[in-house]
């Protein structure tokens, strides 16, 4: 029993702000019981709340749980919560919720010093782990690790060091080898503000000049420049996503400007800073009025595959894949090329239908192709040359059948109907659960040839303790039966044939029912407006980098809203994050 | 960079060397008559120390009385010449604020900083609340010692790299937030040796090392400029803290540039570290080899006075990693085999023990290097712990926390049973005192327990050091 937590059913309500905020709080509550029909009613009821997991996918939108006077919504939840809550909404100012002050993450600071330097250097590997929002790795509201204070500097030295050594591409206005007073100048205020994502001050400029000449006096400017780049590298403006648009008084919340309304779309979409295009744009206060079109331009980009590619791997939750350990007897495919693979794909499906399919959420779930390496052909039993490129696949159905997934949702020897189920629920519902009782052996049924895993996964809900929760997971994950556990398609387990019918159980109403494999439970999942509400959650708080909040709600309800209109297009939902309320506005505290 | 002063070779020389550290700052008030009457000198360092999972107590608390105690097999480690250094302390509870054994998840947060957890955070699921809750004991003893020595901290870990967020699965906590450790020792030892050069000979400074170091100190300089102006444009509370966080560990780096050298003599020496065959720190197999890699580089860093801080983190709590040789899958998943699986069992007893032979081997190096009249282990207080008591049964009863050293700051050599619930609270009070820190008299939740079962609700977790320790 989790009497201490405050409000597990809503993750949008703050509590310290229910009395300030009645209607958001109304407004919350409303959006939560309409989206999140209850699931942990449906689970053991001795466990009231929504427990805690550690299971990505659960900020925002996640959540359920369960409450005396939560009536489910009993009319068709899209349509209610849409036009509800849109009315709702037209009568709430603009809003956002917190922006904590962050710093770039490792992929964000190679992104970022690869962009200024054409440095194909990873310095940021060696960082110290970044914080975490949900999935999504994010350094908002974590202060600085001293340790990494020194490694910010070795890189910053190496980085400049390298760059000097080229010194008429790093400086054009450089006559050979000497800059004087005026390049300096110039070199300050133009890789500065590519820097700081802004143009510098007079006095920081200044200051810099300062640090130059300290460095090139007496000496050869390459050192000078060399200096200025260290210290721009280890500048709070390079390293925090800086926003310090003014904060009104009149409601506490910011409108960024040009500058920061750039960066955010920039490292949102491309995991970068704004391109030369962007900054010439956010020059002459095009950002805003253009902001649509700029994120269109940058979902173009090579830089944009790459970033909504991670995102796919930290919200699948396979960024782990090739640290997996699998039973080398059972799985000799299994090798460390492969594994390396298999993440590459997952990446590379999910950026095949987002930027070169039709863009669908449907697609995602449904596709029956991948894009392949050859290392993968034992996995799909291809030959190796078949197995390369955008490969037509029979009995796939999209994300649900990577092997990526398959084989990070199964254990060592043998698969996992437990963790398959959750993955749906947590991952791609939001849905949370709690996690199981001590003193309960959570060992999965050893593996037995004369029994299938069904039937053995199957006797482990006879214990009453196990069956609150486990008819939510189990019925659903032996669905994915017909993969092994490193995603391979069979017919048999070993002689026992495959029976791979699944039921979805209690919560989303709309997906509930018996289904059979991996392409028919993703029709049922496509039915589920929780779907689109928890995709659009989980690509919120990635592009936000932050938990989204009550003060975010009519954003995510606008944005599910667009979303949706748009037949699930996965390019239309990152605009119409790019243009909502929340996006272009933060909140101090 | 620190460098090297090879000519400072003399026991003399190090002692005057850090006694000018020492003045800088206050550190270390005199103890109390009875701590300092001891040996050494006073307690001067602290040492914070996690490995995962637990221990079986039938294995691990000894038999016998206060003194005349005998080691059970988990501890049996310290048997050889380590007995007279261990305050093994039974009774201990984690402060944890929710039932067990339903919750498993509480305790796990509150090693080390006696905070109950309200929730699970955002990384799980649960916005409302924040995770982490508090700041860890090494963490606090780290700001009170700010400025004595080159690094305030540093924090150690080993095969902490699982999934979920790493830096929940830190034991390392400030402000509620958690603080990652350095995995890789190899990184380890560039940042804290790889530097060190020898000095010039005849008291001049070489001119390219001093260019070197100019350049840090105007890089440095701007941008502590730059901090300084940003902390009085923010506005919100948070941000102020994280922008003078990252200010003070500026500093921190700026009295390492200014006071680059360290004496090298009697105990201190670079660890021996081959940076041409590196090991994957990633590798579960080659846990035992980073261990002793990172130990040897704490037990450096401590003896050259670079810090008196430190933390070891094995693994992770919670850990879904293996125990190699002992376990090779999923740790955390074993434990939850049937209360009476005697495999399951003998694998908590051995990987515990496994952990405190490491705990032995670290402590070893303390010992076999004089400090004053006795020797580094007597000046070093090691606090070791995991998240739970017995993991079968996820308890946060009889966790096992255990007293390594610190003899300079309270009697060793003893066996504490605590008959009644004892809370962590006033243990880290008492380690606080022992390190001359007696304004402490609370440390973390010392309220009532709202949420614990009828049996302990109610009780005050106190305030004061932990009676009969000091």
């Amino acid at each position: 029993m989790r009497s201490r937590s405050t409000n597990v059913l809503a993750p949008f309500l703050l509590p310290e702000r229910s009395h300030a905020r009645p209607f958001a709080r109304a407004l919350a509550r409303f959006l939560m019981l309409a989206a999140m029909p209850v699931v942990a009613t449906a689970c053991d009821g001795a466990i009231s709340g929504a427990g805690p997991d550690d299971a990505p996918g659960t900020s925002g939108l996640g959540g359920g749980g369960s409450s005396a006077s939560a009536a489910p919504n009993t009319g068709d939840p899209a349509t209610t919560l849409g036009e509800a809550t849109v009315e709702q909404c037209k009568t709430v100012a603009p809003d956002a919720g917190v922006s904590e002050l962050g710093r770039l993450t490792k992929d964000q600071y190679n992104n970022t010093v690869s962009a200024l330097l054409g440095d194909s250097l990873t310095p940021g590997e060696s960082f110290l782990p970044d914080a975490q929002v949900g999935p999504f790795p994010t350094n908002a509201g974590v202060a600085v690790p001293e340790a990494q204070l020194d490694k910010y500097a070795a890189a910053a030295e190496a980085a400049a060091q390298r760059a000097v050594k080229n010194l008429a591409q790093l400086v054009p206005c450089a006559s050979g080898s000497a800059v004087d007073a005026a390049c300096a100048r110039q070199f300050i205020e133009t890789f500065g503000s590519r820097a700081f994502r802004r143009p510098l001050q007079p006095p920081e400029v200044d200051r810099y000049l300062a640090l130059f000449n300290t460095g090139a006096i007496g000496r050869a400017s390459a050192d000078g420049i060399r200096l200025v780049v260290t210290a721009l590298l280890q500048s709070p403006h390079f390293l925090y996503h800086l926003e310090q648009s003014a904060i009104s008084a009149q409601d506490g919340a910011a409108k960024l400007n040009e500058y920061e309304l750039a960066a955010r779309v920039s490292y949102f979409i491309t995991g970068g800073p704004p391109d030369a295009e962007l900054t010439a744009a956010a020059s002459q206060g095009k950002v805003a009025t253009n902001l649509a079109t700029q994120a269109q331009r940058l979902l173009g980009t090579a830089a944009a595959r790459a970033s909504i590619e991670r995102l796919h791997l930290y919200l699948l939750g396979v960024d782990r894949v090739e640290q997996l350990q699998k039973d080398s007897a059972l799985n000799p495919d299994f090798t460390p090329d492969v594994a390396k693979a298999m993440k590459a794909e997952a990446g590379h499906f999910a950026s095949a239908v987002i930027f070169d399919g039709d863009h669908t959420l449907r697609s995602l779930l449904k596709g029956s192709f991948s894009v392949l390496e050859p290392a993968l052909a034992p996995v799909y039993g291809l030959s190796p040359s078949q197995a390369s490129g955008m490969v037509q696949l029979s009995n796939r159905s999209g994300i649900l059948t990577l092997p990526a997934v398959l084989a990070t949702y199964a254990h060592p020897n043998q698969t996992s109907p437990i963790k398959r189920g959750k993955f749906v629920r947590t991952n791609l519902l939001c849905q949370t659960l709690p996690t199981p009782p001590a003193n309960v052996n959570i060992n999965p049924p050893s593996p037995n040839p004369s029994l299938s895993t069904r039937n053995r996964f199957t006797a482990h809900r006879a214990d009453p303790t196990c069956a609150g929760c486990h008819t939510l997971l189990d019925p659903l994950g032996f669905g994915f039966e017909a993969y092994d556990a490193i995603g391979k398609y069979r017919t048999m387990e070993g002689d026992l044939p495959i029976d791979d019918s699944g039921e979805l159980i209690g919560s989303p109403e709309k997906a509930a029912g018996p289904f059979k494999g991996a392409s028919e439970l993703a029709d049922k999942l496509l039915q589920a407006p929780e779907l689109a509400a928890c995709v659009t959650s989980q690509w919120s708080t990635f592009a936000l980098a932050r938990t989204v909040s009550d003060r975010d709600a009519c954003s995510l309800v606008d944005i599910k809203q667009r979303f949706n209109d748009s037949g699930g297009d996965l390019q239309q939902l990152a605009l119409a994050i790019v243009q909502s309320q929340a996006f272009s506005r933060r909140r101090a505290e | 960079m620190i460098f090297l002063d090879k000519k400072r070779w003399s026991r003399r020389a190090v002692l005057s060397r850090f006694a000018a550290g020492a003045a800088l700052s206050p550190f270390l008030p005199l103890l109390n008559s009875v701590s300092a009457a001891q040996s050494a000198g006073p307690v001067k360092r602290f040492v914070q120390w996690f490995y995962p999972l637990g221990t079986r107590p039938e294995y691990y608390f000894p038999k016998g009385g206060e003194t005349d105690f005998q080691l059970g097999e988990v501890l049996s480690p310290f048997a050889n010449g380590l007995r007279e250094d261990l305050v093994i302390l039974k009774g201990m509870y984690h402060s944890g604020g929710m039932n067990e054994p339903h919750d498993p998840m509480p305790a796990f947060t509150c090693s080390f900083t006696e905070n109950d957890l309200v929730g699970y955070g955002p990384a799980h699921g649960d916005p409302d609340v924040a995770a982490n809750n508090g700041t860890s004991i090494d963490q606090y003893l780290a700001s009170r010692m700010k400025g004595s020595t080159a690094y305030p901290i540093l924090l150690f870990d080993i095969c902490n790299n699982g999934g979920g967020n790493p830096v929940y699965h830190a034991n390392s906590k400030l402000n509620h937030k958690g603080v990652p450790g350095e995995g890789s020792p190899y990184a380890a030892f560039d940042r804290l040796f790889a530097g060190l050069v020898p000095a010039a000979s005849g008291g001049a400074p070489d001119p390219a090392l001093e260019r070197i170091r100019a350049e840090k100190r105007s890089v440095l300089d701007l941008v502590m400029a730059e901090l300084t102006t940003l902390e009085t444009q923010v506005i919100a509370a948070h941000d102020k803290d994280q922008l003078q966080r990252h200010l003070e560990g500026l500093r921190s780096m700026e009295r390492r540039l200014q006071n680059p050298t360290i004496a090298v003599g009697e105990g201190c020496a670079p660890p021996v570290v081959d940076k041409n065959n590196q090991i994957d720190k990633l590798s579960y197999v080659n846990m035992a080899v980073l261990g002793k890699l990172q130990m040897d580089i704490a037990v450096a860093s401590l003896a050259c006075d670079m810090t008196r801080v430190v933390n070891i983190q094995w693994s992770r709590p919670g850990s879904d990693e293996p125990v190699p040789p002992i376990i090779s899958d999923n740790y955390h998943g074993l434990t939850h085999n049937p209360a009476d699986d005697t495999g399951m069992i003998g694998a908590i007893r051995d990987a515990s023990k496994l952990f405190n032979t490491h705990l032995a081997y670290f402590a070893q190096q303390l010992k076999s290097r004089a400090d004053g009249i006795g020797t580094m282990l007597d000046t070093t207080t090691i606090l070791s712990n995991s998240e739970v008591g017995e993991p079968n049964g996820h308890t946060h009863h009889d966790v096992p926390y255990l007293l390594v050293g610190g003899s300079a700051g309270y009697k060793t050599g003893r066996y504490l049973q605590y008959s009644k619930p004892t809370y962590g609270n006033r243990l880290m009070v008492a380690v606080c005192h022992a390190l001359g820190y007696t304004d402490v008299q609370r440390y973390g939740d010392t309220d009532k327990i709202a949420d614990f079962p009828p049996d302990l609700k109610g009780l005050d977790r106190g305030t004061g050091p932990l009676e009969r320790l000091l």
